[in-house]
């Protein structure tokens, strides 16, 4: 083989989920395709790597200094919604549901993984609690250890504040089938289950 | 359930076998170096994720080899239960149980019920405190997957909290991981507590039977921490913060368990003779299979040279003591030892097992 084309495969394979043989498999299709192909791809590439930046507010992937969420006129900005990636953002977004904003925090904390508060978004967080109208904080982590922790974190660093910090539901999926889920599962559902009718006994 | 037949690849020295196993057990019997010992030991792998000779998996690959697998087809009455592991050299794990399929050690235990006895028991009585809890933790996990679930949040918590304490510190983080840390030091200590007292009086019992006289033999859970209440685990992690700190880890909790034997008010171990260490050590093991099988269970068994210096009379209380617990697989290495044990042979060589044939 070529030295261009182990180089390219070496590169690709330094992306996630990618192997030795998906990376030479990719080097190998783009080679046998027509090289406008390549040049879009490598365009790309770097065009994104060029333009593409932190949001100044929330952190989030953006062209512009302020990300088009937080920069919209049609957003509830007394609501703020903490993710731990940009991704989880973007899910949300698809959703539609959502109309308040967002923080991005980077990451959740691990100390063991050389993840504390200050490699976080946190100090971010509260200068935007203390300057902007937001009277609720949506702790919308994932279901880890880490992403627990890192919840209950935000939520001490947030008692001085007058604000409701509230955290996405537990317990079932939507559609879920009672027979499948596991006691832990089921355990949160009970501990986080809603009221329908409320009685007066 | 109980193992009806086993299957081998690229396993030690055993590069295909597939084997049906009799209900009751079998004897092993082979010369050194054959193969008895991979045999138990794939057993254990397949049932608990483990090699009871604390092996790695780069041991357990067959040389020349880049992965391994060994499936079991297990059954307990009517229901017929297929379970898998398969491992590699670079440490990737793929565990099914009838076809569904995990990466978590996790995944084996439940329904299994298994117990080894090996040369290395006697480490129950004269071995580190981190053996002694290996034997506990093994037992619990069995019979309790939120026991094991609890102890692997544990154990990731306290990697957390020792990271946090070397490194840049935090107190807000670590009043958390201590508030988190202390729950799960008391439900820990409270299964672990409740399992010594569980077995306690049948260790003496056991032992009595095999020194044929009547002794004051007990076993004493050692906690680093008397303690019950979530609150007061969380107390006193907050008094050891400083010290902990300037140590450069937690220096108490369940991590730091053990447990004692002693005789006559005395520790064992330092004061007892290599007979009665080992005597002890097998009281604890026969003692835990059953609390084991206390939900009727069935039990599976290996025993790999776990006898061998105890004289003949003892050895043969022993196996009377195991013999009716569950399934037994032995290792045998003379045709004496065939005598005496009632269980059909397989005779291995070189990593092939065959019906063993008097002649």
């Amino acid at each position: 083989m070529t030295d261009s084309v182990q180089r390219l495969a070496a590169a690709l394979q330094k992306l996630p989920s990618v192997g030795e043989k998906s990376a030479w498999r990719m080097a190998l299709h783009l080679l046998e395709q027509d090289e406008a192909i390549s040049y879009e791809l490598a365009h790309a590439l770097v065009a994104a790597k060029q333009k593409v930046r932190r949001c100044d507010r929330c952190f989030t992937w953006s062209e512009t200094a302020i990300c088009s969420v937080c920069s919209s006129e049609n957003r509830d900005t007394t609501t703020l919604c903490v993710v731990e990636k940009p991704r989880d953002m973007w899910v949300l977004e698809q959703s539609g549901r959502y109309r308040g904003v967002y923080h991005v925090l980077g990451g959740v904390l691990s100390p063991m993984n050389g993840i504390t508060a200050d490699s976080l978004t946190l100090e971010e967080l509260r200068n935007r609690i203390s300057s902007e109208p937001i009277a609720e904080v949506i702790i919308g982590l994932g279901g880890s250890n880490e992403a627990e922790t890192t919840a209950h974190y935000i939520s001490r660093i947030l008692q001085e504040f007058p604000i409701t910090v509230s955290r996405f539901a537990r317990g079932l999926s939507a559609g879920m089938d009672l027979e499948y889920a596991d006691r832990f599962t089921l355990d949160q559902a009970l501990n986080e289950r809603r009221v329908i009718t409320g009685g007066y006994r | 359930m109980i193992l009806k037949s086993l299957s081998l690849l690229n396993f030690r020295n055993y590069l295909h076998l597939n084997l049906e196993l009799p209900e009751g057990g079998a004897l092993f019997y082979g010369v050194n170096g054959s193969g008895k010992t991979n045999l138990l030991e794939s057993i254990s792998y397949v049932l608990l994720g483990k090699s009871p000779r604390g092996a790695g998996v780069k041991d357990l690959v067959s040389v020349g080899e880049r992965e391994s697998f060994v499936k079991a087809v297990l059954t307990s009455g009517e229901q017929t239960r297929v379970q898998s592991i398969g491992f590699s050299r670079d440490k990737q794990l793929v565990i099914t149980r009838d076809g569904e399929t995990s990466t978590s050690l996790r995944a084996l235990y439940g329904e299994n019920r298994f117990v080894w006895f090996g040369p290395d028991d006697i480490q129950l009585i004269t071995g580190s405190p981190e053996e002694k809890r290996r034997f506990i933790d093994i037992t619990l996990s069995q019979v309790s997957p939120e026991y094991l679930a609890e102890l692997m949040r544990y154990k990731k918590l306290i990697r957390e909290r020792n990271a946090l304490i070397t490194g840049r510190f935090d107190s807000v983080l670590c009043d958390i991981y201590d508030h988190d840390l202390a729950q799960s030091m008391a439900a820990i200590t409270a299964q672990r507590a409740h399992f010594f007292a569980e077995i306690s009086s049948s260790v003496t019992s056991v032992y009595n039977q095999i020194s044929g006289a009547e002794s004051d033999v007990v076993v004493e859970f050692a906690p680093s921490l008397q303690l019950e209440l979530p609150d007061e685990f969380e107390l006193a992690l907050k008094e050891r913060r400083n010290r902990d700190r300037e140590q450069g880890f937690t220096s108490i909790g369940p991590h730091r368990d053990s447990f004692r034997c002693k005789k006559d008010g005395r520790q064992i171990v330092g004061y007892g003779s290599q007979g009665q260490c080992r005597s002890s050590a097998l009281a604890l093991k026969i003692a835990s299979t059953e609390y084991l099988t206390r939900d009727n269970h069935e039990l599976i068994l290996a025993v790999d040279d776990a006898f061998s210096d105890l004289d003949r009379t003892r050895r043969e209380i022993f196996f009377d003591m195991i013999r009716t617990k569950g399934q037994l697989f032995v290792a045998v290495h003379s045709r004496e030892e065939l005598s005496y044990y009632d269980l059909p042979a397989l005779s291995i060589t070189q990593g092939k097992v065959v019906p063993y044939e008097l002649g």
